[in-house]
């Protein structure tokens, strides 16, 4: 699963996630993708799963881009503990998604076949999703 | 490698903005009516800001040949115009509307600067043995005169074996246009899949 090698910090702070992608929001590699419509936090267990779903539909053609990365660390007080006493733990890794951001790219596969793979994908993911293809306006 | 020439400008009408009705406030009132606000800007000269129908512009871009890179020619009101090329294009990536729009004046004279796509032609050697071809960049910058405007740039790539590549310095480019790109961007290249290593060690 993704997880960052070495962090300069092992917890943080939530933060908010607000608006749409800025950056990350059109296809930059392969020729088609899968854009998040919702913000999100999505772990690195969600991450792999839709990946799984993708490359075993593709079978052993074609390339697949991840475009997001847990790299924001997700605490968590242990059960049957009283408040208090400090920050719980590292439990699991999140990628900070925003509306528009592209999640993953494919290329190397036809249209219809880069469709349903996306499409198996996107049943992994907690949110909305949306097949995109490369447009005029992405040169 | 081909380069093909550009044939034909085509028009576009647009409503010219009042030097009041600018900002945040007009710009979302007129795409609450269905337009968008476009500025025209370069030559030296002061930007217009106009509104145009997105619609009309989408069908004009993906009907012509240049995409991105088509000349218009903008008849502001019926009576000004100004020729003119897409320089950006906001769009939002959720809904896919556009935002907003610039154009940049074009002169006969002066060189331009337009990203051209790549297009591979044939099927590599590569790809034959389950490579999979990958373009890490599909356009390079060009500069030239807006009337040597490229369509694209066609790549034949039948040659290519797995895990070799074509670089910026490897296409050739005709007349007034000079590739601005880094020369040593990787446009095109054979990586090795789980298929094509299977048929290699089975050969």
């Amino acid at each position: 699963m993704l997880m960052p090698s070495r962090t300069k910090y092992r917890k943080s702070q939530r933060g908010r996630n607000r608006g749409k992608a800025q950056s990350g929001n059109s296809i930059s590699f392969g020729d088609y993708g899968l854009i998040a419509l919702e913000n999100v936090w999505l772990t690195q267990r969600q991450i792999e799963s839709a990946r799984r779903a993708l490359t075993r539909y593709i079978k052993r053609g074609g390339k697949v881009w991840i475009r997001v990365f847990p790299d924001k660390s997700v605490t968590k007080i242990p059960q049957e503990t009283r408040m208090g006493k400090g920050k719980g733990q590292p439990e699991y890794w999140v990628a900070v998604v925003k509306s528009g951001h592209v999640l993953f790219e494919l290329s190397g596969v036809t249209p219809d076949v880069a469709r349903e793979a996306l499409r198996l994908a996107s049943h992994k993911l907690p949110i909305k999703s949306k097949f995109i293809k490369k447009e005029v306006w992405d040169q | 490698m081909t380069t093909l020439k550009k044939e034909s400008e085509l028009e576009l009408p647009a409503i010219l903005k009042k030097d009041s009705e600018s900002g945040k406030k007009f710009a979302k009132a007129i795409r609450n009516e269905g337009n968008v606000p476009a500025v025209i800007y370069g030559q030296k000269k002061p930007p217009v800001a106009i509104s145009l129908d997105p619609v009309y512009l989408v069908k004009q871009l993906n009907a012509s040949d240049y995409k991105r890179n088509q000349i218009f020619v903008i008849t502001i009101d019926g009576a000004q115009s100004e020729r003119v090329i897409a320089k950006d294009i906001n769009v939002n990536p959720v809904n896919n509307q556009f935002i907003h729009v610039d154009f940049l004046r074009v002169n006969d004279n002066d060189p331009i600067q337009v990203n051209i796509p790549v297009r591979t032609n044939g099927i590599s050697a590569g790809q034959r043995l389950g490579g999979v071809l990958v373009r890490p960049k599909s356009a390079v910058l060009i500069e030239c005169l807006p009337q040597d405007i490229p369509v694209e740039i066609v790549v034949d790539v039948t040659d290519l074996k797995i895990g070799e590549n074509i670089r910026t310095h490897q296409l050739s480019v005709s007349g007034s246009q000079k590739v601005i790109s880094n020369p040593n961007d990787i446009l095109i290249k054979i990586e090795s899949t789980k298929l094509s290593k299977a048929a290699t060690a089975e050969s």
